[in-house]
């Protein structure tokens, strides 16, 4: 047995710390924010678009969300009204490299409100003002380091929260949705000075300060209830409707991928696209297997994302693996950042993007 | 001017009526009366007048209601129209495509349409009341330059498409349509009288009809309405 290889079974059957760990092959790793990541959570929110409300830059407001969030994570007993949030941690830099959340319900503080666009009438498509997504698990506050944007760290980012999901499948909806950010910056949104303005005199900021959760009663008391048919937008606002912020192409292709529906609703405020489906017809949750923890050499094989099947000390990362029929086989560091030992269960599911995964 | 005489359009006049109006005359149906306003042999006006409105063929009108916004988070309280297309008037009795003879100086164009509407509703309130008992009576919209309706381009056209027509309307959506979402100059078409069609409703509003909560579809126009009583 060579040197290396006795190292790492001896760590296979340890959780304990090592002094000279080895560095495992897994780079990248998701677990649930701290209080302590609130300097991270500020210095993302500095970057994120007006239109992305749950990620805005008040230390207050981030510091209650983090502290909802571990709360969430610690409750035996659920009422709907969750947040989940989790940060990714690049565990060569050993910095904390992005955020995405979950909202266990879109609709916990009232229906939520947003357009669903309507096809096949006479006069050609409409916007209903609808609450269709009220029950729907939200996945929110996506924001990856821009400079690891096209690597594998955004996909553990976003899809490791579908694995959450599907293990505590109780306390989410089964339909999920995300609603990504339109085209809107400070200065306002084509789509609201087009719609939603036109009933209330109130700019896009001021709005999205007001409403940001899309729950608030005054919505439907403002928005028209009938149909409105798209051409009677201006055409600056049909223009923006359905259309993405630059800064959200990267999880709305993700989410593309995974396959949400992408055509069917929009929000209300600044037209980006908000996207739902069914979990069980996810990509990476339909694929996802629960196998025994092995130790040992991972072999080469395709990327898969892995995540242990804890609640409060839930981690996922994403290695090159070849899963067998009822395992896997990870190396010591990589089980250790799991938080798992030999034999424990974890949810596997193969990474396929079409993009590069470098 | 005096007030000129009043008779029914024999057939062989409906061809002058019909360039007047730029559509086509039919004769009168059963129940109908298509009256001219003459001096001697010269026709100068014509108005037809409906006992109660048919079922077919369809007509269509704009009821221009009212949404009431009141938001305290935003200090905001406003009324707003909304537009629903309806039949509401079908049943009632109409004076309907009052039109003269070119070059009529405007008094003239006012004493025909007053001695008119004075036979039409006498013809009317002498047989049985329609239903719902109302008198209704179109007024022509407001033009651009080229005689195009600013109400049919900024509305109609966006969402049935084509020329105005009560068949184009077959595309037109069934709920309401919000007024603040329309352009300005559609906005300010909602009712708006054209200026040719002043002496006609000088006369309806002289007989006591009144703008309603209806206008025509395809042109924005006032339906000036008054009891059958």
């Amino acid at each position: 047995m060579s040197g290396r290889l006795a190292q790492r079974r001896a760590h296979c059957h340890s959780l304990v710390p090592m002094p000279h760990s080895p560095v495992p092959s897994a780079r990248f790793l998701l677990r649930p924010a701290r209080a302590d990541d609130l300097p991270a959570l500020l210095r993302f929110a500095a970057a994120a678009p007006v239109g992305l409300t749950t990620l805005h830059q008040d230390s207050a407001y981030l510091a209650a969300r983090l502290a909802r969030s571990q709360a969430a994570f610690a409750a035996d007993l659920t009422d709907g009204s969750e947040l989940y949030l989790f940060v990714l941690v690049d565990l060569q830099a050993d910095t904390v490299a992005g955020v995405a959340g979950i909202e266990a319900h879109a609709g916990r503080e009232g229906p939520y409100w947003c357009l669903r666009r309507e096809a096949g009438a006479p006069s050609g498509p409409a916007l209903q003002l609808c609450a269709d997504l009220s029950d729907a698990t939200l996945l929110v506050s996506f924001h990856v380091e821009p400079a690891l944007a096209k690597g594998v760290a955004p996909q553990l980012l976003s899809r490791a929260r579908l694995l959450f999901i599907a293990q505590h499948a109780e306390r989410f909806g089964t339909r999920i949705a995300s609603a990504h950010p339109g085209i809107a910056d400070a200065g306002g949104s084509a789509f609201w000075d087009g719609f939603g303005r036109r009933f209330c005199e109130v700019d896009y900021a001021t709005i999205e300060q007001l409403c940001g959760g899309r729950s608030a009663p005054l919505i439907p008391r403002m928005l028209p209830p009938a149909a409105v048919p798209q051409a009677l937008l201006a055409a600056p606002a049909s223009a923006a409707l359905g259309r993405l912020h630059a800064i959200a192409e990267l999880p709305h292709a993700i989410l593309v991928d995974e396959g949400f529906d992408t055509d069917t609703h929009v929000d209300a405020f600044d037209g980006g696209p908000l996207v739902h489906e069914r979990l069980a017809m996810l990509k990476t949750p339909a694929s996802a297997r629960v196998l025994a923890a092995r130790c040992g050499e991972p072999g080469d094989g395709g990327w898969h994302l892995v995540a242990n099947c804890a609640l409060g000390g839930f981690r996922a990362t994403v290695v090159q693996a070849r899963p067998g029929a009822s395992g896997i086989t990870l190396d010591a560091a990589t089980l250790r950042a799991l938080a798992v030992a030999p034999g424990a269960p974890l949810r596997v599911a193969p990474l396929d993007a079409p993009w590069g995964l470098a | 001017m005096s007030a000129p005489a009043i008779r029914d359009a024999r057939a062989d006049e409906l061809a002058v009526l019909a360039v007047w109006l730029r559509t086509a005359a039919r004769p009168p149906a059963q129940d109908e009366r298509l009256l001219l306003a003459h001096e001697g042999a010269a026709v100068l006006a014509g108005l037809r007048v409906v006992r109660s409105l048919p079922l077919l063929p369809l007509r269509r009108w704009l009821h221009l209601g009212w949404r009431v916004r009141v938001a305290p988070e935003l200090q905001l309280q406003r009324r707003d129209g909304v537009l629903q297309l309806g039949q509401d008037l079908v049943g009632a009795a109409e004076l309907a495509g009052f039109a003269h003879a070119p070059g009529l100086a405007p008094g003239a164009v006012r004493a025909c349409a007053q001695s008119l509407l004075e036979a039409a509703l006498a013809w009317l309130r002498s047989g049985p009341a329609p239903d719902p008992a109302r008198i209704v009576a179109g007024v022509a919209g407001a033009r651009d330059a080229q005689g195009g309706s600013p109400f049919w381009r900024g509305l109609g056209a966006r969402l049935c498409g084509g020329a105005a027509s009560q068949q184009a309307l077959e595309r037109w959506p069934r709920q309401e349509i919000e007024v603040a979402l329309l352009e300005p100059a559609t906005r300010s078409a909602i009712g708006a009288v054209d200026p040719a069609a002043e002496p006609w409703r000088a006369a309806l509003h002289a007989a006591g009809l009144r703008a309603g909560q209806h206008i025509d579809p395809l042109d924005g126009g006032p339906v000036y309405e008054a009891p059958f009583a």
